[in-house]
């Protein structure tokens, strides 16, 4: 046993680290800070980058050049840095840049408030950017999953080519917590696929549910990279079945691997009828209601989804299928039960969402489960 | 190498645009530079201007509007051999004006051109951050209430290492870009050119008027002395290799079974500065020392050294 004693902060810092992040760039915002603070640290000793840009615009900007030369580099902010952080994200969506955004999210609209939780932008992250296609969210529940995920999130952008969101918040970012480094489950880290064909480099080619295969900007190769509607060479196309396939792509890239994205914890109880979703540290109330319930001979079944977007959707209808009901607990007014009840369409569905500042107590969950 | 332009994508400029000729003497300058091209890279801005990296058999990024120095920023940190192009106009300029600030601040080895032609010319000839209060523009009467900005004077005074103003006609401007692109450090190059599309439409601008502008208001000359530092990427790794070693996670083991191993809770209060997390912090070493599962929760107010804020 080794038990480390760290915020989830850290922890995201710590998997950055073990996933092979060699450059960071951001902009101090609370409660994200401290993953600067702490990439400060750790990158310079081992010969990366770690730079804060003169604003959050920036900052993405710094990450897209690096990540262009062959870095894998990671972001780090909240709420109303996604805000500024969005032109970037859509321009590493349509241009397939691999990032890792970590979003520490706090209590919104707006500057909302610096030092509360919420999941306030559980929908933002999916669709704060323009067109519509896709990225991968990861909702962690506690500090050991926030380095966990952090290694997982590399592994995605580094394959998929496309930007990956950790979905933090207040109460995971700034809560230290003891884990037995010995417990953690990293998976094995993955590379982005270096170009190796025989033939001239065309950037942007690829099979029609795949990421295209990468060379750096500065190898021997020459590279174009382009924020506008391009087809496979890098130039800007105005050919409707280019702009289609590449179009595709962008959501089929995602959609093929699905199996392999989805992400989850689960405790399926034997005769239940109640099955309890959740995400984050939300997740952890739930269990904690769960097994005072289960005490109480009332037990109930419950999924923890660690993979938010895309949404798993065969995972969702496969677990929920046994269950007469189904009850979504998040921290904010009902974000992501939408995607639930769209999925689990005819279901009947039981929300409870709290947006205060403060995290939902188990005897809240309680009574929405036990409130049939 | 002869040239650098790309025959496939000839320059696609309005007749009598300033910008090719720009691109031509761009050209000439890296062939008498005779820099490898695959250690070359053109980054650029929204815009003409934006369209230069498709000219070039050199690596090419163009991005979003006004960010073009952060995505060259990124790119020169990450891999200090390339040489660095910048192009933008004074509409890149205007929208990106805190990362011009910030590149010159920082002093990175990368060459920013603004190809200031006075107006936004793909949008319709609205008025720029560059616009004369005089010209007759696409904004009506817009810009009659604003002053153009002088961009040499600005990136003078937040710390550009070599700067310099020149008119897209001038027989010299390959030799201009030259010696931009030999400083080492952070170098704009202003050029001063005619939007035939939409400015010189309803402005008298011509080559002439453009000299007769730059004897007004002279070129800062290039290499500003008062200005001379290191340049970034070499201070930034000069400084982080003496940045000490990596800290690795503190780890904690058991030692000693607690009588009472229930869950405890521990509230320790106090006024900011008062060391009240780390105070947390032992209690909380101590009892992953008695094989405890801990965690610390702060009610983390921002104001420091104070009381309470939201």
């Amino acid at each position: 046993m080794a038990f480390v004693f760290m915020e989830g902060n850290e922890a995201v810092a710590g998997g950055a680290m073990a996933a092979g992040c060699n450059f960071f760039a951001g902009y101090p915002i609370t409660p994200a800070t401290t993953i600067f603070n702490n990439m400060l640290q750790m990158l310079p000793p081992k010969g990366g980058v770690c730079i804060q840009g003169e604003d959050e615009i920036a900052s993405m900007g710094y990450c897209i050049g690096a990540s262009m030369a062959g870095k894998k580099v990671l972001t780090a902010t909240s709420g109303p840095g996604i805000s500024l952080y969005s032109e970037h994200i859509s321009f590493a969506i349509g241009s397939e840049i691999p990032l890792v955004i970590a979003n520490v999210q706090r209590l919104g609209p707006s500057t909302g408030s610096a030092t509360r939780g919420a999941d306030s932008d559980i929908q933002f992250m999916r669709w704060g950017s323009t067109s519509g296609a896709p990225v991968i969210v990861l909702a962690p529940k506690d500090a050991k999953d926030c380095l966990e995920l952090t290694v997982h999130a590399f592994n995605f952008a580094e394959e998929f080519r496309c930007p990956v969101f950790i979905a933090s918040n207040k109460e995971i970012g700034m809560t230290k917590e003891s884990f037995d480094m010995d417990d953690l489950n990293l998976p094995p880290i993955v590379a982005r696929t270096p170009y190796t064909g025989p033939g001239p480099y065309v950037p942007f080619a690829a099979d029609p549910d795949k990421a295209p295969a990468f060379l750096p900007i500065g190898g021997k190769t020459l590279v174009r990279q382009t924020s506008s509607t391009h087809g496979p060479d890098g130039y800007i196309t105005i050919d409707p079945q280019v702009i289609a396939d590449m179009q595709q792509r962008l959501h089929t890239k995602l959609d093929a691997a699905m199996d392999r994205i989805t992400l989850y914890e689960e405790n399926l109880v034997p005769d239940t009828d109640t099955l309890v979703i959740s995400y984050g540290l939300t997740s952890r109330a739930v269990a904690d209601a769960a097994a005072t319930l289960a005490g109480r001979g009332r037990p109930v079944s419950t999924l923890s989804l660690k993979t938010l977007w895309p949404v798993p959707e065969t995972l969702l209808q496969e677990k929920a299928a046994p269950f007469k009901r189904i009850v979504v607990i998040e921290m904010n007014l009902g974000q992501y039960v939408n995607e639930i009840r769209r999925v689990l369409c005819g279901k009947p569905v039981d929300f409870y969402g709290q947006m205060n500042g403060i995290l939902i107590p188990p005897a809240k969950i309680m009574e929405a489960i036990e409130n049939d | 190498m002869t040239s650098f332009l790309n025959t496939s994508r000839p320059p696609v400029f309005c007749p009598g645009c300033t910008h090719e000729r720009i691109t031509r003497s761009l050209d000439a300058a890296l062939v008498k530079l005779g820099v490898p091209d695959n250690k070359t890279v053109i980054v650029t801005d929204i815009g003409c201007s934006g369209l230069f990296d498709t000219f070039f058999n050199v690596h090419a990024l163009h991005g979003v509007h006004g960010r073009a120095l952060t995505y060259a920023a990124g790119l020169k940190l990450a891999d200090p051999s390339l040489n660095v192009i910048v192009t933008m106009g004074d509409g890149g300029m205007g929208i990106g004006g805190a990362h011009v600030l910030a590149a010159c601040r920082k002093n990175l080895d990368m060459t920013l051109i603004i190809l200031n032609n006075f107006n936004f010319g793909m949008t319709g000839g609205q008025y720029s951050a560059t616009t004369p209060s005089d010209a007759q523009v696409g904004s009506e009467f817009l810009n009659q209430a604003e002053i153009p900005m002088d961009i040499c004077g600005v990136v003078e005074s937040a710390g550009a290492t070599y700067v310099s103003r020149i008119s897209g006609h001038d027989e010299g401007l390959s030799d201009e870009l030259v010696a931009a692109m030999q400083h080492k450090g952070f170098s704009v190059v202003e050029t001063l050119g005619l939007c035939t599309g939409r400015y010189t439409k309803r402005n008298q601008l011509t080559p002439k008027v453009i000299d007769q502008m730059i004897a007004q208001r002279p070129s800062p000359g290039g290499v500003i002395e008062k200005n001379q530092r290191p340049e970034y990427g070499d201070r930034y790794r000069q400084l982080a290799v003496e940045k000490g070693k990596y800290p690795e996670p503190f780890i904690v083991r058991k030692q000693f079974d607690m009588p009472d191993a229930r869950r405890h809770e521990v509230v320790i209060l106090g006024s900011a500065g008062m060391r009240i997390v780390t105070a947390g912090d032992m209690v909380c070493f101590a009892g992953i020392s008695g094989g405890l599962n801990v965690s610390i929760k702060n009610d983390y107010n921002i104001t420091v050294l104070r009381g309470q804020s939201v």
